[in-house]
């Protein structure tokens, strides 16, 4: 029963040894032994913002132009929800909405960075066949959005428009 | 609910005591084109310097230079060089003068007016420094706010011919019963007003419960049981009163119905187009034949026309539809004419808004100062007024985007013109209308036997 013990005792003496040998260590540039070397700064992780898990899989293979129209529509639908006080101005054309989605709302609150994939060097917010998605302001608080669809050319039959148009 | 309105103002649509024969009439008459009208299209700088930079800027979107109908205009206008878009003959004509007779122009344009607080320079809008429209650029609010010339909004939200048949309804109209507002676009904000509200007719006249379709039509049934309920003799004097009131007030749509019906469509010896405009534009001027008999000094019309919202494709829709309403309104003008009473009939053309003057591929897209005109007897024809703005893009008159252009003349300015000749007056008055005015002007500084010193100046002179 004795010898057990001290068996484990042994092994846990062990272990604990190791992992006090191998632990990580913090980088310490004025303590190291080695020769100072030029790096880059690391950029801090910016914070995540609702873009990163709304629109995930955005223009990527796993979604698709209706899944895309759907998960863009919810986003600016979530936005809409917090920034109540808004005006068409801010977001009248695509390029203002993307401004507005990315912090140039009254609230100054960010949604998007613009240097996400979906949005080009323009700052035009882009379908996944890289046409510019497009705002049409309805109302004071309310926008239209189109994509262009498989045709790639706005105005056609194929287009995805939300709010679904109602069939009269 | 707008059931029950409609009931309420169709119960006042009886003739009773008509004010005497000298008394004037004067109708105002409202073309909305909603949607939005790409009116740099329809009024087009035509000199080559001009030209060249309308070019430059609209590319796939510019008329021919040579398509455009020239524009002589008179002395008093703004001097420059137009050129109206090609299918819009009929409203040349009247801009240079009935038959080629330049003393007889019927028809002037204001150039890039829009909704306005107060004045604002391009650097105040980018600052933000200045209050500025709600809803800018969305159909809605800038429909709406040509309307009620609140730009700021209101929590209860009135018409600015509303608002004025609240003040002249009782004055002007004293032996009336009749709503001096009538709509044949449906229920509108226009003619909201506090005390008043809008009558509301069709192409075919008021709307009536009379029979049609057979004996056994749904509607007709439907009619057949409403006016039961109506005759029925009821203990409760709330429900016997609603009976009595709604009674009458389909006996009184029944006298409107007869009176329009009696007015063969041909009664003014012109042919008007058979397209929906058309119609309108024949039962308005139906309605504005009835005025007397309505016991109406005062009447506002307000007319409907959509579809001009062009993001897909300009050039072939615009073409097709100003076809199509180039004729209607010169009808309507020279069915005026021959009935003489065109001294006695003002109509405007307002829209949500101008249009961007890049392409955005085949159409152009929501912006905000357009190109209105004045048609009528009581204008001062031939005359381009206000500021036409350059047309470049990111120029001093460019919000951007695309070339949105801030407006220079304000909704209120050509109001104020409006009421002016339509004979309201009075300081407080004009304030209760149009509450913004005078950021843009001194009512008390009009003078109508000169035209410079009006809000715009396209009314001729000494006409109110």
């Amino acid at each position: 029963m004795t010898k057990r013990i001290l068996t484990r005792v042994a092994i846990l003496f062990l272990i604990t040894l190791l992992v006090i040998i191998f632990r990580p260590r913090k980088h310490s540039p004025s303590k190291s032994n080695h020769p100072p070397t030029t790096q880059t700064p690391s950029t801090p992780p910016r914070p995540p913002v609702l873009a990163d898990q709304m629109l995930v899989d955005f223009g990527s293979p796993k979604s698709s132009d209706q899944q895309d129209l759907e998960s863009l529509s919810t986003f600016v639908d979530s936005v809409f929800l917090q920034i109540k006080n808004r005006d068409s101005r801010e977001f009248s054309t695509n390029q203002d909405l993307v401004l507005f989605l990315a912090g140039k709302n009254k609230a100054q609150l960010r949604f998007l960075y613009l240097d996400s994939p979906y949005i080009d060097k323009d700052g035009k917010l882009l379908d996944r066949r890289k046409q510019p998605i497009i705002v049409h302001p309805r109302s004071q608080k309310q926008i239209e959005l189109r994509f262009a669809g498989p045709d790639q050319t706005p105005y056609t039959a194929d287009d995805l428009l939300w709010p679904k148009p109602i069939k009269t | 609910m707008s059931t029950l309105l409609n009931l309420k103002m169709a119960n006042n649509a009886v003739a009773a005591g008509l004010p005497p024969d000298s008394e004037d009439r004067k109708t105002l008459v409202c073309l909305f084109l909603h949607g939005g009208i790409d009116s740099y299209n329809v009024l087009v700088p035509r000199d080559n310097t001009r030209y060249a930079e309308y070019l430059e800027t609209r590319t796939n979107l510019a008329l021919d230079q040579n398509s455009l109908l020239p524009l002589n205009q008179t002395p008093t206008g703004d001097g420059l060089d137009y050129g109206l878009h090609p299918a819009m003959s009929g409203l040349q004509e009247l801009f240079n003068g009935i038959n080629g007779n330049a003393s007889e122009r019927r028809l002037s344009f204001i150039s890039n007016i829009g909704t306005l607080i107060e004045p604002v320079t391009l650097t105040e809008y980018q600052n933000d420094s200045k209050p500025l429209p709600q809803g800018l650029f969305s159909h809605f609010d800038q429909a709406q706010q040509w309307q009620t010339s609140l730009p700021q909004g209101e929590i209860k939200l009135t018409g600015w011919a509303g608002r004025l048949a609240d003040i002249l309804h009782s004055q002007s109209n004293k032996n009336s019963q009749t709503s001096m507002s009538i709509s044949l676009a449906g229920n509108n904000i226009f003619q909201v007003g506090q005390t008043t509200n809008q009558f509301v007719m069709t192409q075919n006249g008021a709307l009536t419960l009379r029979e049609t379709g057979g004996t056994n039509h749904p509607t007709q049934l439907k009619n057949l049981a409403l006016k039961s309920l109506m005759e029925q003799e009821y203990a409760n004097l709330m429900e016997q009163a609603f009976a009595e009131i709604t009674s009458q007030s389909f006996e009184q749509q029944e006298f409107v119905q007869t009176e329009f019906d009696n007015l063969a469509d041909d009664f003014t010896g012109v042919t008007f187009p058979d397209s929906r405009i058309g119609r309108d534009m024949l039962a308005a001027m139906k309605t504005i034949s009835l005025r007397e008999k309505l016991g109406l000094r005062r009447q506002t019309i307000f007319i409907s026309r959509g579809g001009w919202d062009h993001h897909g494709e300009l050039i072939a829709p615009q073409n097709d539809m100003l076809a199509e309403l180039t004729p209607a309104l010169s009808a309507f003008q020279q069915a005026l004419e021959s009935c003489n009473l065109q001294e006695t009939v003002l109509t405007f053309s307002a829209s949500d808004f101008a249009r961007t003057l890049r392409s955005n591929g085949s159409g152009s897209d929501h912006a905000w100062g357009g190109n209105q005109f004045v048609m009528g007897g009581p204008v001062n024809g031939g005359q381009v007024l206000g500021q036409f703005p350059q047309l470049a893009l990111d120029s001093s008159d460019d919000v951007g985007r695309g070339g949105r252009i801030l407006p220079t003349t304000s909704v209120d300015s050509l109001v104020a013109e409006l009421l002016l000749w339509f004979g309201l007056s009075g300081a407080a008055n004009f304030e209760q209308v149009l509450p913004n005015l005078s950021n843009f002007y001194n009512i008390s500084n009009a003078d109508a036997s000169d035209p410079t010193s009006l809000p715009i100046g396209f009314l001729k002179p000494n006409s109110f």
